[in-house]
């Protein structure tokens, strides 16, 4: 397992929902330990993407076309157990309208594939769900019920549960906008040393500096089409800006701290 | 929230059970009753309410997990309409159907209608949303298709059916009882089994299959047990409201809203509120007898009103 | 030796056995045995309990258990109830024991007629919504208390005075023409009597005409227009129970259309008549109130 080898990869993916093609062609390559942020204008298609290349849309229609590879062997192909083992998926909000507690949310990403109801976690699953929780900063109210924490602290408690999963590819739609700085800041160190250790993010943001700050490469979308993939640097440019955000006065600038480009409101005209 | 451990929660419930039962043997339309009227009369009708209790209890809890909506209960599916639409044709076709055939027919009725739930559910592109909708308005005509009948038919036929229809645990036979309990507890199982893949559910489709859970086939399989466990407690005690969607709700204020405990005890605890309730049907205004759904709305209703204020609505 | 011993034996033998010295075979066409003279005798629904009373004379004692409502004779209210006529409380019924239960066709429930017969209590069942069927229901009542003999004679003289009855109403009405009758039963939705029923052959009886004795229903739901379309000569409302005052509401209820032969000729009445619902050797009480309020011109 070389660093350069594809980890996921996906190839002339379109995706229509009745007669409308949301997304079309879209073909990119994720290695390990690339954290890639996946940006564009409300309505670029950048969720149903997201979610069609993780298998959450129905698929079996024909509304997907082209190709979605993890490791080398279709993805789609896999059954859904499998899949859950490869890849997460950590959506925008995590809601429910019954009592479970933090602690049992996480406890799914070991035991939603269970098959006796009354299994208990092993020691070693235990210690590493503390550790997710502890690496998350949810461990101290992993007893409260997740109706009564902020939709920050929920997102919090959705990462936990997505490093419990065991999945090498985490896919984070808008995981991130919630949270308080702090707490932003804890999850993309987490993300820096998890990607180093092998495993691959992909952000969905639509805040262009909290993309810029913790994504090495960007995807950028418009109107379906992947119109840019590259480096982060690259990616925020302020030309490419202007295009996809037409009318703001924006400008680009690298980050005083740490060098990466941020979005700036410039004076604005009218 | 848990409170107590999880042990002491089975063995309080099992201690109602058990009590409620004794309660309803002892008690009765009759003072001094013999041995005889509670062998063959009241101990069926206390077997056919545990089995009822417990499968509606069960039908309600996975039914709200299966669409990640606490407003769920067995009836939301229309099954319910399918039962009461065969049972009142049985009694138009008289004669066989409507003695011990009412409970066929009923089935019969319920089945049909599952049938069309399942094509709806298996067709591919079909969302939960589409198949809770198309149950609704099953529902409904089923509801209509009743009350047309209704009036049209003959006042004899319509008393027949309307028992029926409140909830009516009198018609319980030994045999019979023992068949719907013994079933109802194999299709429980069945749903307990389950279990996991309803936690996962609990937080909505998208959550349960980036889980690992595969929705649509769960799906499939959960309507048609399900449906089963609704038909078969429906056919055999007419329509007993209320339990489907109040027990789940307090069994989870007791041990959560993880199956794996929380079917168990919806199934006790369901059981033991059924013979309660058809006790009170028996007791309270003798020598009539009221219809059991009845006193479960009646009953039931206010007191779980009362528990949402004092305790908030955090459910 | 041997053989007179054993008839001696046979002889004991036949006067130990329990009594079931008898068959009945019932409206339904069911079988059951009975003892020689029922003791604990439980009526099903108010009609039987009046059929029955009156071949046990003073003997009213052997009626253990009765229906709801059960109230002629007046000694029958004092008696253990078993629950409606619609909603038998089947552990009542069985709490005492009885050796003979009377049903009838009409209003129980055939299910809880069948789950009496299984905890294995004898049901004989009565035809008692067919006119045509008085007098075989009386002869079946009495045989199977115990008194066929009498339930022969009683049947006899019952249709003997229908024959009368019958008669002299012709004789009495032969100037006048035929009635037509409408009977309501309810209102909000009106409901009247249509045929088959013992109301409608109690009209036919007292020689009018039944506006709905053409609809096949027993107690159909007419519109209100479709009573103007036919007409009738005469409006009854039958009063059931005490209270009068909302049967005369009924009444005055079809005041207001005009057009109506029965309304510009007043001839719209409220009838107590409880006996004529009731298909017992009351009946003929009843008929002849009906010919006087059918008949009458105010």
């Amino acid at each position: 397992m070389s660093a350069t080898d594809v980890l996921f990869g996906v190839y002339g993916l379109s995706y229509r929902y009745a007669m409308e093609r949301v997304v079309s062609e879209v073909s990119f390559e994720i290695r390990h330990g690339e954290i890639h942020a996946l940006i564009g204008p409300n309505g670029s298609g950048k969720s149903t993407l997201m979610k069609a290349i993780c298998g959450l849309l129905p698929f079996g229609t024909g509304a997907l076309q082209g190709v979605v590879r993890f490791r080398g062997h279709e993805f789609l192909r896999d059954s859904v157990a499998f899949r859950s083992r490869s890849v997460a998926y950590v959506g925008a909000d995590l809601r429910t309208d019954f009592p479970v507690t933090a602690y049992q949310t996480v406890c799914m990403g070991f035991s939603s594939l269970d098959v006796s109801p009354i299994h208990e976690l092993t020691l070693h699953e235990c210690e590493t769900l503390k550790q997710a929780m502890e690496q998350c900063s949810c461990w101290e109210w992993r007893d409260r019920l997740l109706s009564s924490l902020s939709g920050g602290e929920r997102q919090l408690v959705a990462f936990a549960r997505a490093l419990v999963q065991g999945a090498l590819v985490i896919f984070l739609d808008e995981t991130l906008s919630k949270m308080d700085l702090h707490h932003q800041a804890r999850i993309g160190i987490l993300m820096r040393k998890l990607a180093k250790e092998g495993r691959a993010f992909v952000l969905v943001s639509h805040d262009l500096n909290l993309a810029s700050e913790w994504a090495d490469f960007g995807l950028v979308m418009k109107q379906g089409e992947l119109v840019f993939h590259g480096p982060i640097l690259q990616a925020i440019t302020a030309e490419r800006i202007a295009a996809l955000y037409p009318g703001a006065q924006l400008m680009v600038a690298p980050s005083p701290a740490t060098g990466t480009p941020k979005v700036f409101f410039d004076k604005q005209k009218g | 929230m848990k409170k107590n451990s999880f042990t002491f929660e089975v063995v309080l419930a099992f201690s109602f059970l058990i009590v409620s039962c004794f309660l309803a043997l002892r008690f009765g339309s009759v003072f001094d009753a013999d041995s005889s009227i509670i062998y063959q009369l009241r101990l069926p009708r206390v077997l056919l309410a545990v089995a009822v209790g417990m499968g509606l209890s069960v039908a309600g809890a996975c039914l709200q997990a299966l669409f990640s909506n606490p407003l769920c209960e067995p009836y939301t599916l229309g099954i319910s309409s399918g039962a009461a639409l065969g049972a009142v044709i049985g009694t138009t076709l008289g004669g066989f159907w409507i003695v011990s055939g009412l409970t066929i027919s009923a089935f019969i009725g319920a089945l049909a209608f599952t049938l069309v739930l399942y094509f709806v559910s298996i067709r591919p592109g079909n969302s939960t949303l589409t198949l809770l909708l198309s149950g609704v308005m099953m529902g409904f005509f089923g509801s209509g298709l009743v009350a047309l009948w209704m009036s049209l038919a003959d006042s004899n036929g319509i008393q027949a059916a309307v028992f029926w229809l409140l909830g009516d645990l009198s018609r319980a036979r030994m045999g019979g009882a023992w068949v719907t309990l013994f079933s109802s507890c194999i299709l429980s199982g069945a749903l307990w089994l389950r279990s996991r893949q309803f936690d996962a559910l609990l937080m909505g489709e998208e959550d349960a299959i980036s889980l690992g859970v595969d929705v649509s086939v769960l799906r499939r399989r959960v309507i048609i047990v399900v449906s089963l466990l609704v038909s078969l407690c429906v056919s055999a005690s007419g329509m007993i409201g209320f339990l489907g969607l109040l027990v789940p709700h307090l069994v989870r204020r007791r041990v959560g809203a993880l199956h794996g405990k929380m079917l168990p005890l919806c199934a006790v605890w369901g059981a033991t509120l059924l013979v309660i309730a058809d006790m009170l049907a028996r007791v309270s205004v003798r020598p009539f007898e009221l219809p059991v759904g009845v006193v479960t709305a009646l009953v039931g209703a206010p007191v779980f009103m009362w528990i949402l204020l004092k305790r908030g609505s955090q459910v | 030796m041997v053989s007179r011993f054993s008839s001696v034996l046979l002889f004991f033998y036949f006067f130990s056995a329990p009594a079931f010295a008898r068959e009945v075979t019932d409206a339904v066409g069911v079988r059951i045995e009975l003892s020689e003279k029922p003791l604990r005798i439980v009526t099903l629904a108010p009609s039987l309990g009046e059929l029955v009373s009156v071949f046990l004379g003073a003997d009213l004692a052997r009626i253990v258990g009765v229906s709801e409502y059960s109230d002629v004779p007046l000694a029958l209210k004092k008696v253990f109830s078993i629950g409606p006529y619609n909603r038998l409380n089947i552990e009542r019924i069985a709490s005492l024991k009885p050796d003979l239960i009377f049903a009838t066709t009409d209003g129980n429930l055939p299910d809880q007629i069948q789950h009496l017969r299984e905890t294995g209590m004898p049901v004989v069942v009565v035809n008692t919504d067919d006119f045509s069927e008085i007098g075989n229901s009386i002869k079946l009542v009495g045989s199977a208390i115990g008194s066929p003999a009498e339930s022969e004679q009683v049947a006899k003289q019952f249709s003997e005075s229908l024959e009368r009855f019958r008669q002299a109403v012709r004789r009495r009405r032969a100037n006048q023409a035929k009635p037509r009758v409408l009977l309501q039963l309810g209102d909000d939705p009106l409901v009247v009597v249509g045929s088959k029923t013992f109301l409608h052959h109690a009209i036919q009886l007292v020689n009018a005409e039944n506006i709905y004795g053409d609809i096949k229903d027993r107690y159909p739901r007419p519109s209100k227009e479709d009573v103007v379309k036919r007409d009738p000569d005469v409006i009854l409302v039958l009063a059931l129970g005490a209270d009068r005052s909302y049967f005369e509401t009924l009444a005055r209820k079809w005041g207001g259309l005009r057009n109506m032969r029965a309304v510009q000729k007043g001839r719209i009445k409220v009838l107590q008549a409880d006996a004529l619902l009731r298909p017992t050797l009351r009946f003929l009480e009843g008929a002849s109130l009906l010919e006087k309020a059918i008949y009458e011109e105010k």
